[in-house]
């Protein structure tokens, strides 16, 4: 008799965890015939893109600067791109790459940047991958880890812990796809630091 | 007196002048955002948004999916929509299209024809042409170019639809009364004709 509780309930809480990942899916990715189409059931729909680039550019206005905004699907297809006016090549290219960089890492561009800084990731070998080395690129999940799509966003200059293009990022998907995990951590580069670390700053980690 | 005509002449030129200028105030970015770029002829966001959606509002009368580019006049992308259920190839040749119209500062449709007419393809490919209807130029004051529209994704249904009809609808509704679209004319290898190759009309 425990037993078929125990299943009863284990079964009957897996199906509503199921509906309701479901149901939270189908607002953000593309459903439908739409999806038939293209057999894919992963793909961040236009709607979602739009709102969470709206949302950036509000945020980019209320603190009265411009940003460039792309967002990719999962595949690195765009999806939505907004040039505010006034952006030049370099913040246009930056969106993009920022974006990019998210998609090839499945993570902030920030861990990129991170790794750089610290001394634990050489950042030609980042560029050979295709990396830049960045904060600004975040990636967009549902359901707790699928990714569906990335958004990069590029052309204002940070002013840390207050305003950066990611937390631009960061705020337009918090509003628009709920509550998103905190930020990686501002850190210090190392060669700033004097390099004291023994082996001339270089920590010698396998980059990835 | 005819000095006096003279300038009266030069003060309506002015005028015409101003209300160009007025006319381009309206779509391509001015103010700081201009100064910020030393550029006064690039398309602002509003009006890539606005050609975007009212394209978007055309597709969807007609119940077809497109996917939009838009460029300033130098290829830097403005703005960018991909309708739900877009594929790669319909993305693809949005940009391609818009890319077109860019290195001939014409319809993409002027290359598609020249290649219909016994052109070489492979000749457009080379100068990074897409040979197919659907990237158009937008323009003010006549003959300015201040970016480029491509789309793509829809199978054309002439003369009634297609993606050029779709930008074209869209251009007329936010810029103004546009220039007819080129004709659609039937390919000289379907025609028959000389071995079916062309005749060897330069490329440009």
């Amino acid at each position: 008799m425990r037993l078929y509780v125990g299943l009863a309930a284990a079964a009957a809480a897996t199906a509503m965890i199921g509906a309701a990942l479901a149901a939270e899916s189908d607002k953000f990715v593309i459903r439908g015939d739409n999806s038939k189409v293209i057999m894919e059931q992963n793909s961040i729909n236009i709607a979602t893109a739009e709102a969470i680039a709206k949302a950036c550019v509000d945020e980019a206005t209320k603190e009265n600067v411009r940003v460039s905004i792309a967002i990719y699907d999962q595949f690195g297809e765009p999806v939505y791109f907004y040039r505010m006016d006034g952006q030049g090549k370099a913040n246009v290219d930056t969106s993009f790459m920022k974006a990019r960089t998210a998609l090839n890492v499945r993570a902030p561009s920030k861990t990129v940047m991170n790794q750089v800084l610290q001394g634990r990731a050489s950042e030609l070998r980042q560029y050979s991958f295709g990396n830049f080395a960045n904060s600004g690129g975040l990636p967009i999940i549902v359901n707790g880890n699928q990714m569906i799509g990335a958004i990069g966003v590029g052309g204002s200059a940070p002013r840390v812990p207050v305003w950066s293009d990611e937390i631009c990022a960061w705020r337009a998907l918090n509003k628009v796809m709920g509550q998103q995990p905190p930020l990686l951590p501002d850190v210090t580069p190392a060669a700033a630091a004097g390099g004291g670390r023994g082996n001339g700053g270089r920590a010698g980690a396998p980059n990835q | 007196m005819k000095l006096h005509v003279g300038v009266l002449a030069a003060a309506a030129t002015m005028l015409v002048a101003a209300s160009h200028a007025a006319d381009s105030d309206k779509f391509v970015i001015r103010g700081d955002a201009a100064k910020n770029l030393l550029e006064q002829n690039s398309i602002n966001i509003a009006t890539a948004e606005a050609i975007g959606k009212a394209c978007v509002d055309e597709a969807t009368k007609q119940g077809v999916r497109v996917s939009i580019a838009i460029y300033d006049q130098y290829g830097e992308p403005v703005y960018y929509y991909r309708m739900d259920g877009q594929a790669k190839i319909a993305i693809e040749t949005a940009m391609m299209k818009a890319r077109t119209v860019l290195n001939t500062r014409q319809p993409s449709k002027a290359a598609m024809n020249a290649v219909a007419r016994g052109g070489s393809e492979a000749r457009q490919i080379q100068f990074g042409n897409f040979a197919n209807s659907g990237g158009l130029p937008i323009t003010i004051n006549g003959n300015q170019f201040i970016g480029a529209i491509g789309v793509g994704g829809s199978a054309p249904k002439l003369p009634e639809w297609s993606d050029e009809i779709c930008a074209w609808r869209a251009l007329n509704k936010v810029m103004g009364q546009q220039a007819p679209l080129l004709p659609d004319i039937t390919p000289a290898a379907a025609a028959g004709g000389n071995g079916g190759r062309g005749r060897g009309a330069p490329n440009q």
